[in-house]
């Protein structure tokens, strides 16, 4: 026997493999689901069940007998899909139900051999005929999937569709949308993305990744359906379209084309093939991923704008149902403690245009920006709480309350503008000082506090300034040093100033220098012009003057007489120059220049002398 | 005989005097531009001075080290932003805070010292200076005022002159903390000399408030509040006040 070549080692592993797949395949527990196409009917009518039994083998389900209920087997179907690279594989086995009679009825649980079971389905059956009894037909939402005629479509094709709870919003209101995705059971599709909105009219929330997937009967039809719950909400006032895109890959099969190719089996067994039937020639037909776009109908959706009549001062454009309630950290409190005020606005809308300024800072309130924080009810972020946290200080001591808060939004249902306004609080207002509480933190309970105990994280960023203090600055101190040394030299040289004219003996031996000086001056320029008279004039006034100061008297009695009194016969030079300064005056006599010259010495000598 | 009075020669002389006097404006322009001088540097020293800070941001920083779990790094950050903010009382609860957390003792100051620290040092300095500013002026250009500002001036520059006092006092009474510094490790201990293999003195706890008095090389000579003095690593401690602090004396 010829030892077993490459191909043959790497066939016998392949088939391992898919043997070991298909054992895992066949350990996994099986999930079985139940659904009826509608809720009730009327008699002489008949409801479709389909049973959906996932990641299994087609087995042979048991269905329990029902009394009243007819209920057969109308065919099975077995699909292999491609959902975001996972792989479900899943059989549907589904029955006609046949009412004997009306009344409620109630399908008892299915179970699978080693798995699951389902859950009992009630429903209901008319003696009349109930219009609305059955699901309304889907609407036509068809994409481009259509033309593209996938060969697992089975001559249905995947649409996508929206859900809303209106047609009619307001700009900027927020109403919760479930976007469905469906295909055809045993259409192998696999998303290439998320649903997108192809106008700018409305924004749409973020949509989740992982979106839900079910399984339903639409026009008798079974469809995998793919739902993403979000919320739409209205940007620009007017009548627009709204649509949706999804882009998906489908695979579509293409027959193989006569003469194109002959089939493995029939090269390997030739014409007398046995897999030579149309299930070995489907095998071997050319499966190529198609990528598409699933767009919805585009219904048109009114958005109407928000009225300007009656907008509230305070309106931030929260649009939908509130209600608003607050809270006070504490109930006694000291002046110069801050407090946490709360205010909680809870209900459906749109809660990013939420918004407001809290308190209001006034004589008796010191008040900060307020934080917001919000808490979603739903998926969506539709519904939910958003907390306003803002920091009051009290300013006032003696028993007080936080004034009422007030919050405004647009009522779509109603079209009118609501202004809710909370309740004040009570509250108690001792006397403090921040510096005190600064000191004696123990008895400040009022302080807001984290649950680990520190006052929160201060929210503005404040003034960048140095930490070293400008006292050690060089110039600051220099600066400050020569405003101050100036200032002292000028009070110096200013009080030296006044001592210097408050001294009388000073100014007048001053005065008296100047007028000897002047007088001088006058015998010079004389002496120049031989002027006699006015050169003697002038040496009597120098003398006198500096007798007068010499003696403290005043120079108009600075005489012949006096000089001769008080110099005791010691001044026969002054003498002389006062008697021959008369003889000139008196006579006009011309004197030589040489004797005014002789003069001016002596008298030169007698001023210095004195 | 007549002689020339006296009087009627001074008198002539005073009058011009009188006229050099009103020459003022040359020294109002000089005193203007002394004082735009000393703004633009001011503004300019600001601007290029080193730790610039917000009390905020570092209120912040230390608020995330308690929460790292690093009490001294904490307390130094609160350190800061009060000397910034003395007046922000959440500052001075989360300093209470996380040194009853780690077991320290607060300082307990004198009423003087409480109100010295009423303002920032630089508060007290500017309104010291302005004061002066206001004082010097008065002096100086008091004369060249109306008749009718001069007593308002007068009261006006007595206030100032207070000012000037109680700034200067209350400066000298915080410039002690000018060298305070924070131990920001565990497990430090002072040294009896600065050197690395010289016997301990005594444990410092992390967060303990210290003066810093000398340094030398890499260490550094603290004194406690207790009066306890010894040698630390400079890594060990921090300035609050991060610039070089001449000492009192000059």
């Amino acid at each position: 026997m010829n030892p077993p070549t490459a191909f043959q080692r790497l066939l016998l592993a392949g088939v391992c493999a898919t043997s070991a797949l298909a054992a895992s395949a066949w350990s996994a527990p099986s999930q079985i689901t139940a659904q009826l196409d509608r809720h009730s009917l009327p008699l002489g009518e008949s409801a479709q069940l389909a049973v959906t039994v996932k990641d299994s083998q087609p087995v042979e389900l048991n269905v329990p007998p029902v009394d009243g209920l007819e209920i057969t087997p109308v065919g099975q179907q077995s699909s292999m899909q491609v959902i975001n690279g996972a792989v479900l594989a899943e059989v549907r086995y589904v029955y006609q139900v046949t009412p004997n009679r009306s009344g409620n009825f109630t399908i008892p649980a299915i179970a699978v051999p080693g798995g699951g079971s389902t859950r009992p389905i009630a429903f209901r059956v008319d003696k009349t005929p109930n219009p609305g009894s059955s699901l309304p037909p889907a609407p036509s939402v068809r994409g481009q999937v259509e033309d593209a005629a996938p060969a697992d479509a089975k001559g249905d094709s995947a649409f996508l569709r929206v859900m809303l709870p209106k047609q009619e919003l307001t700009v900027g209101e927020l109403i919760p949308v479930e976007i469905q995705a469906c295909f055809p059971a045993g259409m192998a599709a696999s998303l290439n993305g998320l649903p997108m909105l192809t106008g700018g009219a409305f924004a749409l929330n973020k949509l989740d990744d992982n979106p839900e997937q079910t399984h339903e009967i639409i026009n008798g039809q079974p469809y995998n359906v793919i739902t993403w719950s979000s919320a739409l909400s209205a940007v620009e006032a007017g009548d627009y379209p709204l649509n949706l895109e999804l882009p998906v890959v489908v695979r579509v099969r293409e027959k193989s084309k006569p003469g194109a190719g002959r089939s493995p089996f029939k090269d390997f067994f030739g014409d007398a093939s046995p897999f030579d039937d149309s299930v070995a020639d489907d095998f071997f037909d050319q499966v190529t991923e198609k990528p598409l776009a699933l767009h919805s109908d585009g219904a048109l959706l009114r958005i109407q704008p928000l009225p300007v009549q009656g907008r509230p001062p305070d309106f931030s454009g929260a649009v939908g149902k509130f209600d608003v309630s607050a809270e006070a950290s504490v109930t006694r409190a000291m002046t110069g403690d801050p407090i946490t005020l709360k205010m909680k606005i809870t209900g459906q809308g749109n809660f990013d245009r939420v918004a407001t300024n809290g308190l209001a800072s006034s004589a008796g309130w010191k008040s900060y920006k307020p934080n917001a924080r919000f808490e979603p009810a739903d998926r969506e972020g539709f519904a939910g709480t958003k907390t306003f946290e803002q920091a009051i200080v009290p300013t006032r001591a003696g028993p007080s309350e936080i004034p009422a808060l007030s919050f405004s939004y647009f009522d779509p249902d109603t079209r009118s503008y609501v202004t809710k306004t909370t309740s004040p609080i009570p509250i108690e207002i001792v006397p403090g000082s921040a510096i005190a509480s600064a000191l004696v933190p123990s008895t400040t309970p009022a302080m807001a506090r984290a649950t680990d105990g520190l006052v929160p994280d201060h929210p503005e960023t404040g003034r960048v300034s140095s930490l070293s203090p400008v006292v050690l600055a060089p110039w600051f101190l220099m600066t400050n040093a020569l405003m101050a040394a100036a200032t002292a030299i000028g009070l110096l040289v200013r009080r030296w100033r006044q001592l210097r004219a408050n001294d009388t003996e000073r100014v007048r031996a001053a005065a008296a220098s100047a007028a000897v000086r002047e007088a001088v001056s006058e015998m010079d320029e004389s002496i120049k012009n031989r002027n006699s008279v006015g050169f003697f004039h002038a040496a009597r006034r120098a003398v006198a003057e500096r007798l007068a100061e010499r003696w403290s008297v005043p120079a108009s009695r600075v005489t012949l007489a006096e000089i001769q009194a008080r110099l005791n016969g010691s001044g026969e030079n002054i003498c002389a120059l006062f008697k021959r300064g008369d003889e000139v005056a008196y006579s006009h006599e011309e004197v030589t220049a040489s004797e005014l010259t002789q003069w001016r010495a002596n008298i030169s000598q007698q001023l210095a002398h004195l | 005989m007549n002689l020339p009075s006296l009087r009627h020669r001074v008198a002539p002389r005073r009058r011009e005097k009188r006229t050099t006097k009103i020459e003022v404006k040359p020294v109002l322009f000089v005193a203007l531009v002394a004082g735009v001088l000393m703004l633009c540097s001011a503004f300019a020293a600001e601007e290029a001075a080193p730790s610039q800070e917000s009390a905020p941001a570092l209120f912040n920083r230390g608020n995330a080290l308690v929460r790292e779990g690093k009490p001294g790094p904490a307390i130094l950050a609160y350190e800061r932003a009060q000397e910034l903010a003395p007046r922000d009382p959440a500052i001075a609860v989360n300093l209470q805070a996380v040194r009853d957390t780690a077991g320290l003792a607060a300082p307990t100051p004198a009423w003087w010292q409480s109100a010295a620290s009423a303002l920032t040092m630089n508060e007290w300095a500017w309104s010291g200076s302005l004061a002066l500013a206001f004082v010097c002026g008065a002096i100086s250009l008091g004369r060249l005022l109306p008749t009718r500002l001069r007593q308002p001036v007068k009261a006006l520059s007595a206030v100032c002159t207070v000012t000037v006092l109680i700034s200067a006092s209350a400066l000298w009474l915080r410039w002690p903390e000018l060298s305070r510094a924070v131990v920001l490790n565990s497990h430090v201990t002072a040294l009896i000399a600065p050197a690395e293999s010289a016997g301990p003195v005594f444990p410092l706890a992390e967060g303990e408030i210290v003066t810093a008095k000398k340094e030398l090389r890499n260490f550094v000579l603290v004194c406690t509040a207790d009066g306890r003095s010894g040698w630390v690593a400079r890594a060990q401690i921090e300035r609050v006040i991060p610039a070089p602090v001449p000492n009192r004396a000059g």
